[in-house]
């Protein structure tokens, strides 16, 4: 019960009475605290900007500021703890990057925020971050760290046409990591052993020229494919 | 289509309910009253008085029993151990052989709405040629006496209801039906709506202990039904003239705490174990048909097949039906509605305790 009155939750359902106005919904949750500060309500409802809808059904309110007020919801106790479940699933870029904001500075002030998502690029925001695959634990540390498990691993990043073919023959040769394709670009992650003449000329035959391969960064994506596919497959 | 299909346990509840509706009305429901228990006085005890009695009882609607005297034969029907009653004075023989058209005394239960009218046709077999005929040959030996066409006269007296009232049959059952319904269809979709919306994720990770949530889900909704149930008693009271005895207000107050309880109770349990609130809905109305069909409040329960009427105790409508119609027609004494009020009373408990567990699992 203790640590109840420590943590907030925002759903990655709307888990919110549709049918209460915004303002409606805030102070409800805000009783099942024992909070009946009116000023305090009010305050919250402008810091996170949605006080101009405040007398909406919450309902009506567009996918964006669902979240916000479901944020709202889940710091009306001022929480140490902060757990959000898939806060900008399904949200457009804009409103996410808002979002964000709000929970860096939320953990200026202090507070702990766990997140769970999807998106890399908003796992790599994190001071400290976990991958879960099947409901277990994979690896945990900061995003150096975890990306440091492909300390023996190089990326290369091929630019250019090429057969579909290659790909395939890529994926089952030796020393080959992981061949990840985003449109005409194709990251290609080898074993330290093999080396990037060595890799040159095993696409060379789909090409009929010679490669032109860029060495890149390893990122989280990466190393959360690698580190997940064995299990995957 | 597919939609529909997906939820598989609303397309079992499509087709079994009205199977089993249909069943019940093709098989168990009958308005013929059969077995109606009949308390009787016979202080004539002669051969003809047999004859009457054995007649009644060969027919299959009527099961006797003997009691002292004509008070007890009032008393046991209001107490609703007897639907009917039968008096049979001392001098009956003597007039009967004097051709003096002795009386036969019925009673009927006027709160049952299909008895009195039924007990005034099916009664009638005792004056069948067979019995009658009887009794124009007493002494083999002796010479036939001619005797009045009908040998006795046949009296019915409906108790409690001397007009026989529709209204007084049906309105105070039709109170229970709605406050059923009503609390059913709300406490029946409170808790699955949440699950639905999400909304019970968000109340769980708050301090809010389960019983604090389940309190909080359903005083509404009891007040609401306590509220109702007097709206209604009041409005057949004004409208439609239904009696409302001095002595039934305490009792009315104890049936609106343990009926509203049950029927909460009851609706909270159906949230508990429906997965949707389209179930919950269906699993309500199906209870609610089930209620209106198998409490007796239209059709006897002693007309059931013995199979069916443990399912008439396992409905807390039935025990309404019984008490609102004893304390409001009947002024039935408190002794003998006791038992129904302790029925509601461990429904409440039964239901509460299941959804409790049923949460729990849930939650776990």
């Amino acid at each position: 019960m203790a640590v109840k009155k420590c943590i907030g939750y925002m759903s990655q359902n709307f888990g919110l009475y549709g049918e209460l106005s915004v303002v409606e919904n805030v102070r409800f949750y805000a009783s099942l605290y024992g909070i009946k500060d009116e000023d305090a309500i009010q305050q919250l409802l402008q810091t996170y900007q949605i006080d101009q809808f405040k007398a909406y059904k919450a309902g009506k309110l567009s996918g964006g500021y669902k979240r916000r007020l479901s944020l709202v919801c889940a710091l009306v106790h001022n929480p140490d703890v902060i757990f959000l479940d898939e806060p900008t699933a399904g949200i457009d870029l804009v409103t996410r990057k808002e979002l964000w904001d709000l929970f860096f500075k939320l953990s200026a002030e202090g507070k702990t925020l766990f997140v769970t998502t999807h998106y890399m690029e908003e796992a790599e925001r994190c001071n400290r971050i976990a991958f879960l695959n099947h409901g277990k634990l994979v690896t945990v540390g900061n995003p150096q760290r975890v990306k440091n498990a492909l300390s023996d691993v190089i990326s290369y990043a091929y630019y250019g046409d090429f057969e579909l073919e290659m790909i395939d023959v890529l994926k089952k040769s030796k020393g080959i990591v992981l061949v990840n394709q985003f449109g005409k670009t194709v990251n290609i992650l080898i074993d330290k052993q093999l080396d990037k003449i060595a890799l040159q000329a095993l696409i060379k035959p789909f090409i009929k020229q010679e490669p032109a391969l860029v060495q890149r960064e390893i990122n989280l994506e990466d190393v959360f494919i690698v580190m997940t596919q064995d299990e995957t497959r | 289509m597919l939609q529909l299909w997906s939820d598989k346990r609303l397309v079992a509840f499509l087709f079994f309910m009205p199977l089993l509706l249909l069943l019940l009305f093709g098989f168990a429901l009958k308005l013929e009253p059969e077995n109606v228990k009949m308390a009787y006085v016979d202080d004539d005890r002669s051969y003809f008085s047999n004859m009457i009695k054995t007649a009644l009882w060969s027919d299959g609607y009527f099961a006797l029993y003997a009691v002292k005297e004509k008070a007890d034969i009032v008393a046991e029907i209001r107490s609703g151990r007897a639907k009917a009653g039968l008096l049979i004075e001392k001098d009956f023989s003597k007039l009967l052989t004097d051709n003096a058209q002795p009386e036969v005394h019925f009673f009927v239960d006027g709160t049952m709405p299909s008895l009195a009218t039924a007990m005034k046709n099916n009664s009638a077999t005792m004056t069948d040629d067979s019995v009658t005929n009887g009794m124009y040959f007493l002494d083999e030996d002796s010479e036939n006496v001619i005797i009045a066409p009908e040998p006795f006269i046949k009296t019915t007296e409906v108790l409690f209801n001397p007009d026989e009232k529709e209204t007084w049959f049906f309105l105070p059952g039709v109170i229970g039906v709605l406050l059923m319904q009503g609390a059913l269809i709300l406490a029946g979709t409170a808790i699955v709506r949440e699950k639905e919306q999400f909304t019970l994720e968000q109340i769980i990770v708050s301090p809010i202990s389960k019983t604090q949530f389940i309190i909080g889900k359903i005083t509404p909704y009891l007040l609401i039904s306590f509220f109702e149930f007097y709206f209604i008693l009041t409005i057949g009271w004004l409208i439609f003239d239904i009696p409302l005895p001095a002595s039934a207000h305490g009792y009315l107050l104890m049936l609106a705490l343990v009926y509203v309880g049950a029927m909460i109770s009851m609706g909270l349990l159906i949230s508990m174990v429906s997965q949707t609130q389209e179930q919950a809905i269906f699993l309500a109305i199906f209870i609610i048909i089930l209620s209106i069909l198998l409490s007796g409040f239209i059709f006897p329960i002693e007309a059931m097949p013995s199979f069916i009427q443990p399912i008439s105790y396992l409905l807390p409508f039935t025990y309404f039906v019984e008490i609102i119609r004893g304390v409001l027609i009947k002024e039935t004494l408190f002794v003998d509605l006791a038992m129904d009020y302790v029925a509601l009373l461990g429904f409440t408990l039964f239901f509460t305790i299941l959804s409790i567990i049923r949460f729990r699992k849930y939650l776990g």
